[in-house]
Formats: C-alpha cells, sequence, structure tokens
C-alpha cells in the first residue's frame, strides 16, 4: 500500500562537522524495507545523502544498522509500514558507538584506516 | 593531475572477498608488506560476494563417506565441467580444498558438526559423488569472512577501506602498481608494489537480475583485459536456479530452498518431471535452462518466473527451514515464504570465466596475479555447489604465496611507473574541464543489465547476441568523463557506479564476443540455435584478449 512517511535522516558532512537532520517527505510503497526507502531518497531526490555502499540482500551483514525512532537495527530487516510512528515520521540516526564518518556511514573504530 | 603516491606495501590485494583475504593472508605470511584495498568498509562481515554465500564449502574429507578423496572429488568438477576446466588448476581445487578448510577452522572459522565436539557433519549436494558440503547454517560465507578478517588483520595485514581500483598500471612488461580513487577522501592514489593481486570477484552484476551484492561487475576483468591480459570462457555464466523476482525490492534475493519444495508452472503443474529432471538432485545449468524453456513456452508466472512449493515437504523439514536466516530475515518483512508461494527464477549468479592464470596464479604479467572469482579455468562449463568458496581459499593461498615470491625477489628499485602513463591513465577515466556525466552513466550501466538480460541470459542464439552486439556498440560509442577528484565528493558511491560504465561495457562485450563464438551449447553456456555439444568443440576454449588498435574485444579459440 502507498503511504506517506516523513524521513528525519541524520545528516554529517564529515567525521570532523557537527550533525543535523534534514526531512524528506516520500510516498511509497509500505513494505519496502527501510534500507530501500534510503536509496530510494538517495537515488530520487537527494544524491548527497552517503549510505553504506555494501548489503548483502539476506539480512545478515550488518552494513545497514542504524537506529530507527531510536532502536537500533537493521534497517533492511523492517518493513516502512512497521517502522512508520503514529506521527507518520521515521527517524534514522547511525548506530550507537561507531565513528561517523559521512552522514550514515560509520567506520569501525580501531581500524579504519582512510 | 595530483595523485598521492603510497610505497608503502610489497603486495597489494585488490578485493576483500574470501580470496582476497586469503592471498594477504599468505602474502604476509611469506613475508610481504601487505595490504588490502576494498570498496566498502573495513568490516568483518562486508567481504563481496563470499558474505553472502548461503551453505557449503566443498572439501573431500571423507567424513561421511571414506570412499571420497580429491581424485574423486576432481572427476566430478571434471564430469559438470565438460572438458572447457583447465585441468591443472581443477586438480589443485580438488587436492587443496580440504586442507585450506581445516586450517581456517584452526584460525577460528567454525563450521556446523555433528554434536558438539563432533566431527565436521557434511550433507551431500547435487553433482556430488558423496557429501562434501561443509557448512555453518546458511551463512557459511559471512563466517569466512569474519574469521579470515579477523585472523588477517590481529597478523597486520593493512585494510585500506574505500579503495576503488581504477586500473592497473603495466609499463615495460610487467606491473607496476595500481591506480585508486579513494572514496572517502575523493583523491587519486597511485599504489606502486613488487605486486598486484586481483581478487575483485566476478561479473554477475552486468545482469540486471543477479544474486550478488552490489560491486560485483567485472571490475578485475575489465582492469585485466586493458592491460593487455587474455579472458577465458567467459561465455560460462552461472545462473542459479532460484531467485525471487517479486515484489521489485526482492529481486534477485537467492531462495536456495527451492530443492526443497516443487516448483510449479502457472498452472500447477510440477514441470520438471518434463524434463526428466528433478529439483533437488539435478546441477544448476539444467534446471536453469529446463525453468527458462518453461517461462518462454508461456507458463511462467506474470513476473516471468515459477513458483515455489512447500506444500508436500515434510513437516520436519520445514521445521528445520524455518529455523533459517534467511527464511526469518522474508519473513521479517512480512513474507510467509514456507507457506506461500513465492516467484522465482533462474539469475546471474557465478562467472565462471574469468582471467587467464598458470598453476601459480600468475597471469601472463610479470607480478600480476588472480584469484578466486575473477579467475576463469578451475570450473570449466558449470560450477557445483561449494566450489566457489573452495575456490577463494586454494587459490587465494596460491596468488599470494606466489606474489609474496616475486615481490621479495624483485627489488623496489625503478618500480615508479612513469608520470606519462600515469596522466594517460587519469586522462583515460577523468577531464580537467569537469563534465559532469554522472547520472547519464549510471543510466547506461542500467541499460547494459537489462541488455544483458534480454539477450544474454540463459537461453542464447546467434540473432539475440548479435542484438546484444549493437546495442552494446551503440551505447559504448558516447564518450564520458568525470569531474577530477578534488576532495569534496567524499562517500559519493554514485561517481563510482558511473565510473564502472567503461568496465561494464567492456565486459559485456566480451561475453557476447566468446558466447557468439562458441556455436555450441555445452554446460551453462546454452545455444537454442545449436542446442547439442559439437565434438570439435571438446578439450577447447575460447580466449578474449582487447585488440590493442581498437580497444575491442576479440576472441580466438585454444585447443588443449
Amino acid at each position: 500500500m502507498k503511504k506517506k512517511a516523513l524521513f528525519e535522516v541524520y545528516r554529517q558532512d564529515n567525521k570532523d562537522a557537527g550533525g543535523y537532520f534534514k526531512e524528506y517527505l516520500l510516498v511509497i510503497d509500505d513494505s519496502i524495507s527501510v534500507y530501500d526507502a534510503l536509496w530510494t531518497i538517495r537515488n530520487e531526490l537527494d544524491a548527497s545523502l552517503a549510505l553504506p555502499y555494501f548489503r548483502c540482500r539476506k539480512g545478515v551483514c550488518g552494513s545497514c544498522l542504524m537506529r530507527i525512532n531510536g532502536v537500533q537495527r537493521l534497517a533492511c530487516r523492517i518493513p516502512v509500514r512497521k517502522a512508520l510512528g503514529e506521527d507518520g515520521v521515521i527517524r534514522v540516526t547511525p548506530p550507537k558507538g561507531r565513528p561517523i564518518l559521512k552522514d550514515l556511514i560509520t567506520g569501525w573504530g580501531d581500524h579504519d584506516e582512510v | 593531475m595530483k595523485y598521492e603516491i603510497i610505497g608503502d606495501f610489497d603486495v597489494i590485494v585488490i578485493g576483500m572477498g574470501g580470496a582476497g583475504l586469503r592471498a594477504a593472508i599468505a602474502s604476509h605470511d611469506a613475508g610481504a608488506r601487505t595490504a588490502i584495498l576494498t570498496m566498502g568498509d573495513n568490516s568483518p562481515t562486508q567481504c563481496g560476494a563470499t558474505t553472502t554465500a548461503e551453505y557449503s564449502y566443498s572439501a573431500p574429507l571423507a567424513i561421511a563417506d571414506p570412499r571420497d578423496n580429491a581424485d574423486v572429488f576432481l572427476d566430478d568438477i571434471s564430469k559438470v565441467g565438460l572438458g572447457v576446466n583447465d585441468p591443472q588448476l581443477s586438480a589443485l581445487l580438488a587436492e587443496h580444498a580440504s586442507s585450506r578448510l581445516l586450517e581456517m577452522r584452526s584460525w577460528g572459522v567454525r563450521f556446523d558438526l555433528k554434536q558438539p565436539g563432533g566431527l565436521l557433519q557434511q550433507n551431500r549436494l547435487a553433482g556430488h559423488s558423496y557429501p562434501r558440503a561443509v557448512h555453518f547454517d546458511y551463512a557459511t560465507g559471512r563466517e569466512m569472512a569474519r574469521g579470515l578478517h579477523r585472523h588477517a588483520v590481529a597478523k597486520g595485514v593493512q585494510v585500506l577501506p574505500y579503495r576503488f581500483a581504477l586500473d592497473l598500471v603495466v609499463e615495460d612488461g610487467r606491473s607496476k602498481g595500481v591506480l585508486v580513487l579513494n572514496i572517502a577522501r575523493d583523491r587519486l592514489e597511485l599504489f606502486t608494489g613488487g605486486a598486484v593481486v586481483l581478487a575483485t570477484g566476478g561479473a554477475s552484476g552486468i545482469w540486471d537480475l543477479n544474486s550478488n551484492p552490489p560491486g560485483i561487475d567485472g571490475d578485475g576483468m575489465a582492469m585485466a583485459l586493458r592491460a593487455g591480459v587474455e579472458l577465458v570462457d567467459m561465455e560460462f555464466q552461472q545462473f542459479f536456479p532460484a531467485c525471487l523476482v517479486a515484489p521489485p525490492f526482492l529481486r534477485g534475493t537467492n531462495f536456495p530452498f527451492f530443492s526443497r519444495g516443487m516448483l510449479l508452472n502457472s498452472g500447477g503443474e510440477a514441470f520438471l518431471k518434463n524434463y526428466g529432471l528433478d529439483e533437488g538432485r539435478d546441477v544448476r545449468d539444467v534446471l536453469a535452462i529446463a525453468i527458462c524453456k518453461e517461462i518462454e513456452a508461456g507458463r511462467g508466472t506474470p513476473n516471468d518466473g515459477v513458483f515455489v512449493d512447500f506444500t508436500r515437504t515434510p513437516r520436519e523439514v520445514l521445521k528445520e527451514l524455518a529455523q533459517n536466516s534467511k527464511i526469518r530475515y522474508l519473513r521479517d518483512l512480512g513474507f510467509r515464504p514456507l507457506e506461500d508461494q513465492m516467484e522465482i527464477a533462474p539469475s546471474a549468479h557465478f562467472t565462471m570465466g574469468g582471467i587467464l592464470i598458470d598453476a601459480a596464479a600468475k597471469t601472463t604479467i610479470p607480478g600480476l596475479y588472480a584469484c578466486g572469482e575473477v579467475c576463469g579455468g578451475c570450473h570449466g562449463a558449470n560450477r557445483l555447489a561449494g566450489n566457489a568458496l573452495a575456490e577463494t581459499q586454494v587459490f587465494g593461498n596460491i596468488a599470494g604465496v606466489n606474489a609474496a615470491d616475486y615481490a621479495n625477489c624483485n627489488s623496489q628499485r625503478d618500480a615508479e611507473p612513469s608520470t606519462d602513463l600515469v596522466a594517460t591513465l587519469i586522462e583515460g577515466v577523468f577531464d580537467e574541464r569537469g563534465a559532469k556525466d554522472i547520472s547519464k552513466a549510471i543510466d547506461d550501466v542500467k541499460r547494459i543489465r537489462v541488455i544483458m538480460d534480454k539477450n544474454v541470459k540463459v537461453i542464447r542464439d546467434e540473432d539475440s547476441l548479435k542484438e546484444a552486439e549493437r546495442q552494446l556498440a551503440e551505447l559504448a560509442e558516447k564518450e564520458f568523463s568525470f569531474d577530477k577528484p578534488s576532495g569534496n565528493a567524499t562517500f559519493d558511491y554514485g561517481k563510482i557506479e558511473a565510473l564502472k560504465r567503461r568496465n561494464t561495457i567492456l565486459v559485456a562485450k566480451t561475453v557476447v564476443a566468446s558466447a557468439l563464438c562458441r556455436d555450441e551449447s555445452r554446460g551453462a553456456h546454452y545455444r537454442q540455435d545449436c542446442p547439442r555439444c559439437k565434438e570439435e568443440w571438446d578439450y577447447c576454449n575460447v580466449v578474449a584478449k582487447v585488440d590493442p588498435a581498437s580497444g575491442e574485444p576479440a576472441t580466438y579459440v585454444q585447443q588443449r
């Protein structure tokens, strides 16, 4: 079913910059995963949004680990339908405890030589 | 144009899948300062197609059946390889698969055991004479990647994430390094080193319906072709029989459980028996061809697939499947994959062809090595289940040892390439004027994938291949250039997709040329205009090389 969803997506230009939220209003099939919805934003609305490149397509690699409305989970495993709060908002922030390199791309701490 | 020169390493491994990780470990152990370049994060669970490999690593350990050994394994490989395999490479795979597996266990990679503390559990899969499949749930590849990554990093292998290799630097007839785009910093880097190991994986990503993670688009093969290296067997592309085709956002999701259920056509008929086949027993190439024939005959689903049905599957089996991580993933997304009929079709899965290597994993260019799916030769016309993971370890090790040996023996003096050559390579990609063609180039890549799906899939013929050739040539006429790296466009994976355009075109053309050259059907290469094996093609390989004058891939036939 097509639904309206307001995505509040965490943005940070580089590892030393401050963070902010950017809003994107989407009307999408609510059965797609939050991760697919983020890629829709990236491909159709805002090419500057940095997302992790890798995806295993089976829910095991952890590439899309992020906080969705405050709860840490794999964005590929939760459909928009379930993530939508009553207010119609999906707030996406990077996972806890990892250094943020850009937007939703995070490093692994001790060995992210870039 | 500015670039950073990085000369701290003896061996540069390009690609961080199973083969790249194993090559780096071997190279490091042989005393070479070793770095791995990877497009993605430095993450132990994001290691190319290896991470997504579901079920098995084949090893003739003879645990389940004492009659098994490397010779029987080699017979099985050769049987499905249909005389296309390089016998020397296949023999290496058969001989070393077991020891490489046990070595991984000693490094902490886990596999399922018969009982706690007991022997490894081995299952028998289609095409294997005996039970050889060693596994860890349905996430064997991810477990291997995790363990190998941890082992490599702990030893001191340097992983350099967010690097996209643009071109190999070959001068005076030998490898002098690799030109790289640092995605995190948006800058060019020239890695000079004693030896380079290509471990970039296959080319399944050049088909629209494919089961691979993003990025497996034949980039290593394209770089090798541009450097003058030959590819072999590129007409042999494995199509996994069963990947989801609907809903659109799950297209290409591998559905290996089909062998535990039944495949039904749109009329509800279990059609494989009409082709003399069985889901659980037959190997991938014949299943894929039968499924595609059924769909082409008009008995497919609305999304051009067939159904998987589990109503006759025993309850114990279903109970076991319900525990599976991928079934749970599909359930999380709101599907009932064991109760409802999912729609599946064959999708591009594994590239049997690739870079021509010898038994030391050497290419024809001194100092350039290759291992894993980027190479051709060891599987031949079809690949048995579990042999891809085994290949990564067997040939990763061989490539790593030999690359280190080359680097140790060839002093790095005079290793730096001339600035003119580097400038030419950079100008081949970036334009000082800063044209902006990114979205058009990405559109082209998508179009190529559709052209390949339409014309160069499981069932091909001369007309469809010629049509693909024509469309690819037309598309390749346009010239593209991209903003030179300025340090501002960091983590721009859209730009990477665009930069892949020239690689995708070159590899797609090579596949088409190879498929046109082999005017017979054999294994995964099915030409409906010549549907049988021809004797004159026995023990013959199609070799492809870029003609330096035209820049186009040209093929010739080599008989053993």
